[in-house]
């Protein structure tokens, strides 16, 4: 795969982009006393097949820009756009695939049914819907759980079973919310690798939220660093690895990239 | 399953202990018996029986054998013993219960599927549903059959006077469901519901497969609390009304003829309590069978 | 408090004042024959004319709620205290005790009647003494049992006498679990004293008084101490509710700020 390069100028043509956010701007609460400007001017585009994680001092609006992305709020200002379209109108397409640092499966709901649920939500035919499924859990290695239900599978499994979920209906966009934020810091590193497999595999775009340096460099092709209040997106940091096993964690490109990264954070907590 | 034997242990010991309470039941009453008729003989005019604790001679309280025997007994010679009698009415009380429950559920979940649409309907609406509660409509069940009577021409099928006595019973049982059932839709967790939006899914499809799943362990002690209620409302709605046939009609008679036969009344109140408790087991038997096809009592 | 703020009072105002409205306007413009239900109006006027006996009423079977409702809940809290000190008569009783509150009590209200006297007073108290005692013993027994394993473990090292663990985890955790009890019992114990009336006891009570006026068909001086027991039940229900504020109010605005 070919490194992308760093994301100057988004004067790329809107059409080769997934994603195209310029001059965003979210307020909570407008025009009361208690108003607060989450982020403001905050610029990013991400083009098909990247994979871009989003690093930041803690409460500094990365959670916001991703429900923004995926248009479960609405922006106050600026532009955003998803394949050309408003993030409502990519929701409508079902253009998304979230995953939360919750797993949130549906308690009352097998592995393979909770798999299921946005096909059926989509319309998808029975027998269509449990193949692709059935596709779905061995992609995550989860072959074999599927009539488990959430009560009986451990917190990775679970996960694992959210990203299968997310991934069921091919989104053109693969939002995840500190998804591995919960687990033990093995668990993690193997649904790392695995999350790697899956995005070579699926050919996906993500976008991923978390405040794990080293989990950053070692998944993305490139590091977005949020200042806070009101947030923007502060320095993009391109990550070039010789490759994207667990070995490369103990590489000095790796280490080097994570030290970059970690004096940019330093350098924008600063200010 | 480990998990499923060990709560069928669990269940065998509650029965045991049911069975134990009752048998320590029946000897406390007959303990406290002897007890009062040994201070009645010595000294008749103590004030506290009667007043604080309860007459004890066979009048008042009854040798539990004699109640026993009752059952058995039949009010006429040669015609249906009292036993009988009682099983007939906690049928008829039943069926009265099983309707208001029906029709309580129903009403109960519709006032929670609406009152979960908008927030102001819920500030508005539910502090009534709460009042709703204080009016002792069962104390006036005489004119809800009356107004039964007059009112309901319109319907496709006669409209009997249990009818009213079950239209009570939906009084009481609506309630519980109604406010457990708005706690339960409103229980998935942000999370959960931005998946759904993230699904573009729609408001009857997160209700369906999202909000009305979650709600039913919520609803489950709401339907329990409601059985009973469904039975008390048949019980005392039949009592005042003057409905015949069933449990509340028969405590009314054998109370009225307590003097000649204390026994009967007791047959009565004792089907009363076990139509209570079978109308309870009902709903918790079919939590168990719901909850174990959603593979929660895996656990 | 929050609660007694304007943006919480004025929905319900609104419903219930359009709901009023829509009754009255409803049944005046219909006026439907042998109708049970009088107006708004007509309940108001019979509550006026009525106004002395009602009061009476109302102060007699306020009192046997109120005596009830105090001793329920005294020997609800009690017993929950002292059997959930021994694990064993906690496992037994408790379930036993869910079993019991299936029955309906109130159909017990002959049996005592005859216990301790038909005209008297007392069995009324007992039967609602009765209805209160076992959701009151149910809930705060869960309350003081159900506590995270983690705080009790904690309090135990920090070497904690099972009194200090009683009240700093167990009736604190306890005490939401027993407020929903006492606002749940509050409006019960008001049916259930009036239900008992039927069955027996003083002839000057609520009961007594929607009885005899629904034989005689006066609905409105029926539905008149409808109200009014509607009134004691809506104000026990807030008395419950602003207890429950002052109590645990605090710690919860506590826990909320840090």
């Amino acid at each position: 795969m070919s490194t992308p390069e760093p994301q100057g100028a988004p004067g790329a043509a809107a059409e080769e982009l997934v994603l195209q956010i310029a001059g965003l701007e979210k307020t909570f609460n407008p025009d009361r006393p208690n108003a607060v400007t989450a982020i403001s001017g905050l610029d990013l585009a991400v083009r098909p097949r990247e994979f871009v994680s989003i690093i930041g001092p803690s409460g500094c609006g990365k959670s916001t820009l991703l429900r923004l992305v995926g248009g479960l709020i609405e922006p106050t200002a600026g532009e955003l756009s998803v394949n050309g379209r408003s993030a409502q109108e990519a929701r409508l397409a079902r253009d998304y695939g979230m995953v939360f640092q919750a797993a949130g499966l549906l308690d009352w709901r097998s592995a393979i049914r909770n798999v299921e649920l946005p096909l059926e939500l989509m319309g998808w035919s029975k027998s269509r819907r449990r193949a692709r499924a059935v596709e779905m859990l061995k992609l995550v290695d989860l072959g074999g759980f599927d009539s488990h239900y959430p009560s009986e599978l451990s917190g990775g499994m679970q996960q694992r079973v959210a990203i299968a979920r997310a991934l069921s209906f091919e989104p053109a966009l693969l939002l995840m919310d500190e998804p591995f934020g919960a687990l033990d810091e093995m668990t993690r590193e193997h649904m790392q690798a695995e999350l790697l497999k899956i995005w070579r595999e699926t050919a996906t775009t993500v976008i991923f939220i978390t405040h794990s340096i080293p989990e950053a460099v070692f998944l993305s092709t490139r590091v977005a660093v949020m200042s806070a209040r009101p947030a923007r997106i502060a320095a993009e940091i391109p990550i070039e690895l010789p490759e994207r096993t667990p070995l490369v964690r103990d590489t000095e490109e790796f280490f080097r990239s994570v030290s970059r990264v970690r004096r940019t954070l330093r350098s924008v907590e600063a200010t | 399953m480990a998990s499923s034997s060990t709560s069928r242990r669990q269940r065998a010991r509650r029965s045991l202990i049911f069975a134990v309470f009752l048998v320590a039941l029946a000897l406390l009453y007959t303990g406290y018996k002897a007890v009062g008729q040994a201070i009645d003989d010595t000294q008749r005019d103590w004030w506290v029986v009667g007043s604080f604790l309860p007459r004890s001679d066979d009048k008042n309280m009854p040798p539990v054998l004699d109640i026993l025997a009752e059952f058995g007994k039949a009010p006429r010679e040669g015609g249906t013993t009292i036993g009988k009698l009682t099983f007939d009415g906690a049928l008829f009380t039943l069926r009265e219960a099983a309707v208001g429950f029906g029709a309580g559920t129903i009403i109960g979940l519709a006032i929670a599927v609406v009152l979960l649409q908008s927030r102001r309907a819920e500030r508005g609406v539910l502090p009534y549903v709460i009042a709703s509660q204080t009016v002792p409509l069962i104390a006036i069940a005489p004119i809800v059959v009356v107004w039964g009577r007059t009112n309901f021409g319109f319907l496709p099928w006669e409209w009997e006077d249990w009818m009213s006595v079950s239209l009570i019973a939906t009084y009481l049982t609506f309630f519980p469901v109604a406010v457990n059932g708005l706690r339960g839709l409103q229980s998935p967790s942000p999370e959960a519901t931005e998946l759904m939006q993230s699904y573009a899914a729609g408001r009857r499809q997160v209700l369906r497969r999202l909000q009305l799943p979650a709600s039913l362990p919520f609803l489950f002690p709401a339907f329990r609390i409601a059985a009973t209620a469904s039975v008390v409302g048949a019980i005392v709605g039949e009592i005042s009304a003057g409905v015949r046939g069933g449990l509340g009609r028969l405590i009314l008679d054998f109370a009225g003829k307590y003097i000649t036969g204390p026994e009967r009344l007791y047959v009565a109140v004792i089907g009363a309590c076990i139509t209570g408790l079978v109308a309870v087991g009902a709903v918790a038997l079919a939590e168990r069978l719901v909850l174990a096809r959603r593979g929660e009592l895996a656990r | 408090m929050k609660f007694l703020r304007g943006g919480a009072w004025l929905p319900p105002t609104v419903f219930g004042a359009a709901a009023l409205g829509l009754w009255e306007l409803l049944l005046w413009a219909t006026d439907p024959e042998g109708f049970v239900l009088p107006r708004p109006s007509e309940i108001a006027v019979a509550l006026g004319e009525n106004i002395s006996e009602v009061q009476m009423a109302s102060r007699v079977t306020g009192f046997i709620i109120l005596s009830g409702l105090a001793g329920g809940v005294v020997l609800g809290v009690v017993a929950a205290l002292i059997v959930t000190r021994f694990r064993t008569a906690n496992e037994t009783l408790t379930p036993l005790a869910v079993a019991i509150n299936a029955i309906p009590i109130i159909a017990l209200a002959p049996l005592f009647n005859n216990w301790l006297g038909i005209t008297s007073p007392r069995s009324n108290q007992a039967v609602v003494v009765l209805l209160v005692f076992f959701p009151v013993f149910i809930n705060t027994a869960r309350g003081l049992t159900e506590v995270g394993d983690e705080q009790v473990e904690l309090m135990q090292s920090y070497a904690a006498s099972d009194w200090r663990i009683m009240r700093t985890v167990r009736i604190p955790n306890a005490l939401p679990f027993f407020f929903t009890a006492l606002r749940l019992v509050a409006s019960l114990a008001v049916i259930a004293a009036i239900v008992v009336e039927y069955f027996g006891g003083r002839q000057d009570t609520l009961g007594n008084i929607i009885t005899q006026n629904a034989q005689f068909t006066r609905y409105d001086v029926a539905w008149a101490a409808v109200v009014a027991g509607s009134i004691v039940g809506i104000a026990l229900y807030f008395a419950a509710l602003i207890l429950e504020r002052l109590v645990t109010g605090r710690y919860v605005r506590a826990t909320a700020a840090g």
